[in-house]
């Protein structure tokens, strides 16, 4: 039994299937080798805005900036999205009803949609008190920053349409499972990647 | 950037100036006349190159086959058509390196180009030789050869496979085209801000080298991805990771080096281009900008890109020696350790690229002694290389003498590596051309001879007939005199004072050593020509040196097991292997060449439009952004993302060979070599070798 | 205490850039309803799903076959129209409705541990930025820790990376960790040494 539970969600597959097992093991294994190289994009992102934080050139810094509580809310909701996409994820590993697991999945979607709005939300807040990417240094490696994330977080929400497309087209055929499992895989990277950004960038400001 | 912005220029930046040859018509001086000349005539060969290739084809009636190949998915024909860009991209760089020897030859007058003209062609010289020829030519080697060395029928990701070559060649045209219109960047091949920022470098030529390098960078990461899982995932039955043939090794390490040290490219690429585009401040002059992490960023790349280039040669040389030796290679797991030493070595040394730039004395010397850290593995593998040598019979075939001429100079570069590695010997010879000559003593005798290398011994397997010899041997040696005669005087001239792309001196005592350098050139031109010369008469004389049966070398390792060239699925049954040198056993224990009991049908990725797809799509928008043409911009964006979304919705995406086609086929050629006569390698470089290898063990006198 | 009152008192930090007083009013006060809404939903959402999922405890003793609406293990694939391959249906053959849904379950707990753990160690840092007076490279540091442990547990619950499988992830997870940190401290050394020496305004933490 363990060897199954800690298979991936959503792949009930054995070494018994043989080429199947081992072309979705293939995949999933190429998006985590993808999520990594992707980390570390992220993570020279996070080393310019940390080598950059002070250079300020005079105009607004973190504390005058950001905004604790839209950054909690925004915490929440991805927090919140990781969740229910792990729901998803149990629906579809075990064949719950397809409603289901577009319910759950359009939850997700929902809930990334209110994180996006509230990030933008964020940056025109920042840009009426002068935050704009032009004004200095810093505010450029914020602004390279957390878009980026935000740029991602878009890139899923339109993986997660086109993933509905699919099911509507052909149903949870081995493609469009894979998809899903990937995305989920995705979805989780992207919270994660939020988790450093709260703490460097607005817990770190604001501290 | 509104709409009436983009309804009033709807060509962008482009304009009739943006001509190669419009500043010479309006302001005929001498100088002006000379560069235009040269870079008419540049634009025009390529302008002409591309008619004629239309021209062509459209006479033979082959746009068929040539949408066969490019929307091919075949690991095979991928590799092959990353070589042919290599080459081409070679002959440009090449071209343009003799050009500046010429220069600096005469640059005690002067010389004869503007400094603008010199500063793109040093540009586009760095840009084209690391980006698009190394790199494609590498991953060409890689592509042909690694899934046969696993015993696998293709790549993980066959598709993607073809998106990364189409975002490789979309960086190339893109690289080309800038020679028809407008500039190329005159920063370097590392373009440094603030000198390439939009205050200091308005033009386009920034902006060329900043796409280029994103297109090809972004296909290098999804290579490496690509090729990771192919190792880890796709080795045959009984392939442990010890038992991997060496090259396959260093295919890995390249592999997970790529996937690591790409993103810091295209973050500093992107950011600049933020700073290009947007008026963003990561490296300007002012309000807070830092180029020192733009150099930071770059060599976080640079410093394992440089890796990545040589670790594959490693690979390489490490099949040509014992094959060539005829003995089993000596040291494998030290050579496989070393190999995962200097490639985890390589992301801790990237600041001596900058020694010089204020850091105090305690970093450089832990960079320092990093750097020199790298100098024992590398030395594990020369000795390694040099026991394996050691009383076998050396064959001296054209790979082998690239490979000698490897082991002897590239020890020289090493050593200048070392000197360089020292902080305070670093800050004598900084931005002179000893460091010229040192990368090329390292770049040209490492990774190009060992590319070449295997360009000699893998070609009969990919097109069933051998390369000439005789003409193969000129060009390899004049590869190895020119070199020597290029660069060996570039270390005393940096000794000497001369900095680095230098359009002009006023130092007498440089002349004669200039000249010799731009003998070397010549040399090295001639070595060109000497190889195209070759491929000319090879393909002429391709029915007498046919080598059908699949090893013509002696070969070790599994790509030798099957027919040349390769089927389109590799394996008509997935072998099965015990240990290292799989085909050498299989020889040994004679149960190579012997029919399977079953076959099975293949199924195979069909062939897919979307590599020339994001090829073309990658070209429009990087050319859009280029010339600030927007609309072609959001067009191509809204093209990417449909592309992509169409993908998605792709099903039925394989075919099947049935097992009895792979039948026929597979016994046709048994049948072929069980009649082939097995020849010794006495006589492996005349017509009859028909890919029959008799096999000797170790030792035995041929 | 009156909602308006928290909100000057709680709010100030955040705000303090600009703006006219009474807009910073208004802010303050959506952000405090923010945060309830906010906090609301996820927990009204987890503890719906939990609901959920307590009827679905595995009953002992379920015949097999007794619940084949969720769990068709009837052994006839129901075939794909479109020709893909369908991985599930034969692999439930061999497993029974019970211990599937025993799995299930375990596989559901093991998202609930993990959202929250990523609760609580969200609520920590931010609560302590937002209300606690402790010295701020204290604070860094207890966020740094936070975060490295919500990290943890965000790998471990969610994406299900753990020491007992025999997959490549999490040594390449491992490896990816080290070279992240070679490249990323190495910056911040040397950006920061540089800064140091320049008199660039990008004063490091003491120590670096």
């Amino acid at each position: 039994m363990s060897q199954q539970i800690y298979n991936y969600p959503g792949l009930n597959l054995g070494p018994s299937h043989g080429k199947e097992d081992d072309a979705v093991q293939t995949a999933m294994f190429g998006f985590w080798v993808f999520m990594m190289s992707d980390a570390i994009l992220f993570g020279m992102v996070f080393a310019s805005y940390v080598t950059s934080v002070h250079a300020t050139a005079g105009g607004p810094g973190p504390k005058d900036l950001y905004d604790i509580s839209s950054a909690f809310i925004e915490t929440l909701l991805l927090l919140a999205s990781s969740f229910t996409f792990g729901m998803a994820s149990l629906a579809l590993k075990y064949k719950h009803s397809t409603p289901r697991l577009v319910g759950w999945l359009v939850v997700t979607l929902l809930l990334g949609a209110a994180f996006l709005g509230f990030e933008v939300h964020d940056f025109v807040a920042m840009a009426s008190k002068g935050g704009v990417p032009q004004r200095s240094g810093y505010l450029s490696a914020f602004f390279g920053l957390v878009p980026l994330h935000g740029l991602h977080v878009i890139g899923a929400c339109m993986w997660l349409l086109a993933l509905f497309g699919q099911i509507a087209r052909y149903g949870l055929d081995t493609r469009t499972k894979l998809g899903i499992m990937r995305l989920a895989l995705f979805w989780h990277f992207l919270d994660i990647v939020w988790v450093a950004i709260f703490t460097v960038v607005y817990l770190g400001g604001l501290a | 950037m509104n709409a009436a912005a983009i309804l009033a220029h709807p060509l962008g930046r482009l304009q009739w100036s943006s001509l190669p040859f419009w500043k010479m018509l309006h302001d005929p001086t001498r100088q002006n006349l000379i560069n235009g000349g040269i870079g008419g005539f540049a634009a025009s060969l390529v302008v002409i190159g591309a008619l004629v290739v239309i021209v062509l084809l459209t006479h033979y009636r082959k746009w068929g086959v040539l949408w066969q190949w490019v929307t091919s998915v075949d690991h095979k024909k991928i590799g092959i058509m990353y070589v042919v860009i290599a080459f081409v991209m070679m002959a440009r760089g090449l071209i343009e390196a003799w050009l500046m020897r010429l220069q600096q030859a005469d640059g005690l007058n002067g010389g004869f180009l503007s400094p603008d003209h010199f500063a793109q062609l040093f540009s586009t010289h760095g840009t084209i030789m690391i980006f698009f020829m190394a790199m494609p030519f590498l991953f060409g080697v890689m592509n042909y050869v690694m899934p046969q060395q696993i015993g696998a029928r293709d790549v993980s990701f066959p598709v993607l496979n073809s998106i990364s070559l189409g975002l490789t060649a979309a960086g190339a045209a893109l690289v080309m085209i800038s020679l028809v219109l407008g500039n190329f960047s005159t920063g370097g091949w590392f373009g440094y801000p603030p000198y390439t920022e939009a205050n200091f470098s308005p033009g386009v030529g920034p902006d060329y080298w900043i796409w280029a390098l994103s297109l090809s960078g972004l296909g290098a990461t999804l290579t490496g991805i690509n090729f990771a899982v192919t190792v880890f995932k796709e080795r045959c039955p009984g392939m442990k990771l010890m038992y991997l043939p060496l090259f396959t090794w260093t295919v890995l390490v390249t592999s997970i080096m790529l996937i690591f040290a790409m993103p810091p490219l295209t973050v500093a690429m992107a950011q600049l281009a933020l700073d290009r585009y947007f008026g963003f401040h990561f490296f300007t002059n002012a309000l807070g900008g830092n180029m020192m992490n733009f150099a930071n960023l770059f060599w976080l790349f640079g410093h394992p890109e440089v890796y990545i280039l040589i670790m594959p040669a490693f690979g390489i040389f490490s099949e040509l020696v014992p094959t060539f030796s005829g003995k089993v290679l000596y040291g494998y797991r030290s050579l496989v350790w070393a190999t995962m030493s200097i490639a985890m070595l390589s992301f801790t040394v990237w600041l001596h690229h900058y020694f010089t730039m204020g850091q105090n004395a305690n970093i450089n010397a832990v960079f320092g002694i990093a750097s020199m850290l790298i100098g024992i593995p590398t030395g594990v593998k020369m000795y390694d290389w040099m026991l394996t040598m050691f009383r076998g019979r050396v064959r001296f075939r054209v790979p082998m003498v690239y490979t000698i001429g490897f082991m002897l100079l590239f020890v020289l570069g090493g050593m200048t590596g070392i000197l360089l590695a020292n902080p305070s010997i670093d800050y004598q010879v900084h931005n002179t051309v000893f460091l010229v000559a040192h990368f090329h003593n390292v770049i040209i005798p490492g990774v190009l001879f060992g590319l070449l290398g295997a360009y000699h011994y893998w070609f009969p397997k990919a097109f069933g007939y051998r390369l000439n010899e005789r003409w193969g041997m000129i060009s390899a040696v004049c590869w190895i005199i020119g070199f020597m005669l290029a660069f060996f005087p570039l270390y005393v001239l940096g000794i000497m004072g001369l900095p680095r792309r230098s359009v002009a001196y006023a130092e007498a005592a440089y002349m004669p050593l200039e000249v010799v350098a731009f003998i070397g050139a010549m040399v090295l031109v001639i070595a060109l020509l000497a190889l195209l010369w070759q491929l000319w008469i090879s393909i002429r004389d391709r029915a007498e040196n046919r080598v059908f049966a699949g090893d013509p070398w002696d070969g070790r390792s599994l790509e030798w097991a099957i027919a040349a060239p390769a089927p389109e699925y590799n394996f008509a049954v997935i072998p099965m292997v015990k240990g290292r040198d799989a085909f050498t056993t299989a020889k040994q224990e004679g149960t190579a060449f012997k029919p399977p009991a079953t076959y099975t049908d293949i199924e195979l990725p069909k062939n897919s439009a979307m590599g020339p797809a994001v090829a073309a799509i990658g070209f429009t928008l990087a050319f859009g952004l280029v010339w600030h043409i927007w609309w072609l911009v959001i067009l191509a964006c809204v093209a990417v993302v449909a592309s992509m979304i169409m993908r998605g919705f792709a099903r039925d995406t394989t075919r099947i060979i049935p097992a009895a086609e792979v039948k026929q086929q597979h016994q046709r050629w048994l049948d072929a070599v069980t009649r082939a006569r097995a020849v010794t390698r006495a006589v492996e470089i005349t017509s009859a070798n028909t890919g029959r290898a008799q096999h000797e063990p170790s030792g035995v006198s041929a | 205490m009156s909602r308006r009152a928290r909100s000057h008192r709680y709010g100030n930090r955040g705000d303090a850039g600009g703006g006219a007083p009474h807009q910073q009013e208004q802010r303050q006060q959506r952000g405090a309803y923010i945060w309830e809404i906010g906090l609301t939903v996820a927990v009204a959402t987890v503890l719906a799903t939990w609901q959920r999922y307590r009827r679905h405890q595995p009953r002992a003793g379920v015949p097999a076959g007794a619940d084949k609406t969720n769990y068709p293990h009837s052994g006839v694939s129901r075939g794909n129209p479109h020709g893909g391959i369908d991985m599930h249906e034969s692999d439930y053959n061999s497993i029974l409705p019970a211990e599937l849904q025993q799995q299930e379950t375990h596989e559901f707990h093991s998202y609930v541990w993990g959202i929250s753990l990523a609760l609580v160690l969200t609520l920590i840092p931010f609560g302590l930025v937002k209300w606690a007076g402790i010295p701020r490279f204290s604070l860094l540091i207890v966020i740094g820790a936070c975060a490295l442990l919500q990290l943890v547990a965000h790998f471990r619950f969610f994406l299900h990376i753990g020491f007992k499988q025999k997959r490549e992830d999490l040594l390449l997870i491992l490896f990816s960790a080290l070279l992240l940190f070679l490249m990323v401290a190495g910056t911040i050394w040397i950006m920061g040494n540089l800064a140091q020496r320049m008199a660039m305004p990008m004063s490091m933490p003491a120590g670096f």
